[in-house]
């Protein structure tokens, strides 16, 4: 009991000097719990209130009344905000108390020691000296075992810091031999393309990872290793160089957990340097830039092409080398001196792919594969001449449909004479040629059929006919050159050579016969033309009536068939003994040309309206406005001697004669010094003769010469004359 | 011996963003098998001459008139932008103006240049003055070619033929649609175009081809001149 008394008068003792008013306490206990219940409780209601009319309705203007409201609210709040202040000073120092209670009780369990040694004599006086000492005993108990525990505490600290500090500097003076081994800036070269740290970290032991947290593609570290690898060479020689934060740890810390949270592994950035040689640089750069597919220039089929592949690729015999070539063509081959790249191919390939392969020339094993693209096209030239000679002799190409269309037409006109050779495809010989000699005059002719007409399977669509008459003295020769897209235009040049002809002949044998004056004694030439000019119109005028007519007939078979489908144009000389040696009449209608060469140069050149059917609408047919226009076409020559005269289609003079030479006498003296001597080759017979390509005369030889883009059907007539002495 | 008369053909593709990826990618497929076609046609060979003008937010000459036999496309046609269709017809005639040889007294020149026009789009430039420079000069066959289902009028205008006689109208036969959705059609579109150059290129005289046959001019005789030359091809059904 005694104890517990004492206890409560040392509890008493000890608040008493310490505690103000009880009743002090208590109001402020009373404003704390009435604040705290009541004042949040208004506030909230008001400031809700207010809250819900002000914010939520905001489009509401608060009224004088809800200002009031939420004044008296705000200042419930700040009142409230007050009285919580004072409460929690009041807790707070309630608190305090309580603590600084405790603190005292300790205290005076640690001075009593002191104090016992101190009033040792009085202690025993007083009544109380036997309950003191046991608690004295306790407290000194307890002091010494705190005492010892803080020592131990001490000790330890002591040691683990002194631990650290060993261990920090074993880790510093490790990362310091290291450093020497490592350097900050690692050079990776070609002899060695990886970079190995275990032997650096062998001796301090220590461990080495990568920090940074996204490595280039070009590298590797696999996990657990402590060697970096280079994957791609290109990469990383492009890229130059690369930085690297690596954490250096020692595992003696990192396993020890007194260490491991004192001791922090170093960071180090490292730079990992690309020395290569400068030609494995510049390979490399080169492949980056350089495509991996090249198209080279276009080769011609049978020429020998030559590439150089320094020039196209760009690259430099110093770092490259070109070490294989991979023709899927197999027909090119690189020359000795490697970048070269020769051959000959023989047929037109579109796309030919080569796989080029490349090798540095410092380093081998650095390779770079280009896949060259080349397109050899057709000569067109060889393929003419080997569709000439493949095809030349074979008939035209007709499908069924049309054999039997053709033969309708023609079982239409077969009673409708003359037929003028007509067969019934309305076809005609492929190649002809034809030389007759009479009294001073040697004529030749040949016609063929062009090379496009041969390619494409279609029919030869030029006519010529000629005729001595007046005892050989004169003559009349017609060419005509069918429209290339009219469907029958072989039948309207056979129309027209043929009824031509003949229509000539007859009138100027009739002319000379009642005008036989004016080619005997003196003649009067411009009296003659319009006669000569009727004759020509006439001509053309029953050119058309038979072709009209047929193309009638035909209309009957085929309901789309028109005169259109049988355009031709006409080439027509006539020459006539005269007093001063011949005249000449000549008249065109369309293109191809006539003219006069081996006479005096006043009276050689053109003979005829040049008309090249250069621009639109002005291509002329015997069937279109402007062929009876005798005027413009009748062009009347008075040749003395000897002399030559051409008449050939537009296949022959377009690309045989340019325009700005036509008119001169030099260009038909050449000419037909030229074709004269093909000419005097043929075989002369009063029979026109069909010639194969195989066994051609001269004539049709000369006729096939190769002119670039010029494949039209070809006829040309040349007639000398020679006097004879 | 005279010079070869050259067929000039312009290829103007419409390279705006809107041609992106497959219809782009399909036109140049297109493009580069014509030429392989016709490298086989001797013919065209030795005549025609290509040249590639793209236009997009501007207009480019990506090939410039080149021979048949060394021309190629380029291996990738980029379509991004506008469509400068204006800017594309006067870089045209710019280009024919330093290219073609013009015919003279003396010489020949070439022949009337074709061209073909692929749009899937609305010009978004100075169209008018575009046109105006193209209509000063005379121009051989004119494709148009509505991709995609283009619009139609600007493409008429630019086949408005007012060089020709009166009347003569070849907007219709010269306008054919293609979709490069459908490969076959496509196809067949360029399989025209190619039988188209080969028909000029073999023609006796390309300045006079016609697309189709024209009815005569009013009033002139019913034996108009141009009548009987040569033609092209009819363009498939299902392109016109």
């Amino acid at each position: 009991m005694g104890e517990f008394k004492l206890k409560e008068t040392d509890k008493v003792q000890e608040v008493s000097p310490n505690s103000h008013d009880e009743s002090m306490d208590n109001i402020a206990y009373f404003i704390g719990y009435f604040t705290l219940i009541f004042f949040p409780l208004g506030s909230i209601i008001g400031g809700g209130y207010f809250l819900y009319d002000s914010i939520v309705k905001l489009d509401n203007k608060p009224s004088p009344g809800q200002l009031v409201l939420s004044v008296v609210c705000i200042g419930f709040l700040v009142l409230y905000l007050a009285c919580a202040l004072v409460f929690l000073c009041d807790v707070l120092f309630f608190l305090y108390k309580k603590m600084s209670d405790k603190n005292k009780q300790k205290n005076s369990l640690k001075l009593t020691p002191v104090n016992s040694e101190n009033s040792k004599t009085n202690s025993v006086a007083k009544s109380e000296g036997s309950l003191v000492e046991p608690a004295d005993k306790k407290k000194a108990e307890a002091e010494r075992i705190a005492k010892e525990i803080a020592e131990k505490a001490a000790a330890e600290k002591e040691r683990v810091n002194k631990k650290i500090e060993e261990a920090k500097k074993a880790f510093d003076s490790k990362i310091a031999s290291l450093n020497k081994l490592v350097p900050s800036k690692i050079d990776i070269t070609p002899e060695s393309e990886s970079y190995d740290f275990s032997t650096c970290l062998k001796e301090s032991g220590l461990k080495l990872y990568p920090k940074t947290k996204s490595l280039p593609s070009y590298i590797e570290w696999s996990e657990g290793s402590e060697k970096i690898t280079i994957l791609d060479r290109r990469s990383f020689i492009l890229a130059k160089s690369f930085s690297l934060e690596v954490e250096i740890s020692d595992p003696l810390i990192a396993e020890d957990s007194e260490l491991k949270s004192k001791i922090k592994p170093q960071n180090i950035l490292l730079q990992f340097v690309a020395k290569y040689p400068e030609p494995v640089r510049k390979f490399i750069e080169w492949a980056k830039v350089s495509h991996n597919q090249v198209r080279l220039p276009n080769v011609k089929q049978g020429i020998a092409a030559n590439f150089n592949l320094c020039e196209i690729l760009s690259f430099d015999s110093s770092w490259a080398e070109l070490l294989s070539i991979e023709d899927s063509s197999g027909s090119l081959v690189l020359e000795g001196s490697k970048n070269l790249l020769t051959g000959v191919i023989k047929e037109p390939v579109n796309d030919i792919k080569i796989n080029a392969l490349f090798q540095c020339k410092d380093m081998p094993s650095v390779k770079h594969s280009v896949v060259l693209i080349l397109t050899c096209t057709m000569d067109a030239e060889m393929r003419w001449k080997q569709i000439e000679k493949s095809d030349s002799d074979k008939p035209p190409q007709l499908k069924e449909d049309e054999v039997s269309e053709l033969k309708n037409m023609y079982n239409g006109l077969k009673d409708v004479k003359p037929l003028f050779d007509l067969v019934d495809d309305f076809g005609k010989p492929n190649r002809i040629s034809f030389r007759q000699v009479k009294a001073g005059f040697d004529l030749a002719y040949a016609s063929i059929r062009g090379r496009s007409h041969i390619k494409d399977g279609k029919f030869r669509e030029d006519d010529i006919k000629a005729k001595f008459f007046l005892d050989n003295k004169a003559l009349v020769i017609v060419v005509s050159d069918g429209a290339g897209s009219a469907a029958l235009s072989r039948r309207g040049s056979q129309i027209v050579a043929n009824l031509g002809l003949e229509t000539l002949v007859d009138s100027f044998e009739k002319l000379i016969s009642q005008e036989s004056d004016y080619f005997i004694g003196n003649t009067d030439i411009e009296a003659l033309k319009n006669k000569v000019k009727d004759i020509f119109t006439n001509t053309i005028s029953s050119i058309r009536q038979r072709i009209d007519l047929e193309s009638h007939i035909i209309n009957g078979a085929k309901p789309t068939f028109s005169k259109k489908d049988m355009y031709a144009t006409f080439l027509a000389a006539v020459l006539i003994p005269c007093k001063d040696g011949h005249i000449l009449f000549s008249y065109s209608v369309g293109d191809g040309a006539i003219g006069v060469g081996g006479a005096p140069d006043e009276v050689s050149g053109i003979k005829c309206v040049p008309d090249h059917g250069q621009s639109a609408g002005q291509t002329l047919f015997v069937q279109t406005d402007g062929a009876t226009d005798a005027n413009k076409r009748l062009n009347v020559t008075i040749i003395p001697g000897s002399f030559s005269l051409m008449l050939m289609t537009d296949g022959v003079s377009d690309p045989l004669i340019p325009l700005d030479v036509e008119s001169s006498p030099e260009t038909w003296h050449s000419l037909s010094k030229e074709l004269k001597c093909c000419a005097e080759t043929l075989d002369v017979s009063d029979a026109v003769k069909t010639e194969t390509f195989e066994q051609r005369g001269k004539l049709c030889e000369w006729l096939d010469s190769y002119q670039p883009s010029h494949h039209d059907d070809r006829t040309i007539a040349i007639l000398s004359y020679n006097p004879i002495s | 011996m005279s010079s070869t008369r050259r067929l000039p053909i312009y290829f103007l593709v419409d390279t705006s963003g809107s041609m992106t990826g497959d219809p782009i990618n399909q036109v140049r497929t297109q493009l580069s098998s014509i030429i392989d076609g016709l490298r086989a046609d001797p013919q065209a060979l030795e005549t025609a001459y290509l040249c590639l003008i793209t236009f997009g937010a501007k207009a480019n000459v990506e090939v410039p008139l080149t021979s048949l036999e060394t021309f190629n496309i380029p291996a990738v046609l980029t379509a991004s932008g506008s469509t400068a269709m204006g800017e594309a017809l006067e870089l045209l005639v710019r280009t024919r103006k330093a290219d073609v040889v013009p015919k003279t007294g003396s010489t020949a020149g070439d022949w009337r240049p074709m061209v073909f026009l692929l749009s899937d789009g609305v010009p978004t430039d100075d169209f008018d003055a575009g046109i105006r420079e193209f209509k000063k000069l005379r121009w051989g066959v004119r494709v148009a070619c509505a991709v995609n289902g283009a619009e139609e009028s600007n493409l008429r205008r630019f086949l408005d033929a007012s060089d020709a006689p009166a009347g003569y109208n070849d907007e219709s036969a010269n306008l054919v649609h293609v979709s490069t959705a459908d490969p076959m059609h496509m196809q067949s579109f360029f399989k025209w175009v190619s039988a188209s150059i080969s028909a000029v290129s073999g023609s006796a005289n390309p300045d006079n081809m016609t697309s189709d046959t024209p009815p005569p001019a009013p009033g002139s005789n019913q034996n108009n001149s141009s009548v009987g030359n040569p033609q092209l091809p009819p363009p498939p059904p299902t392109l016109t």
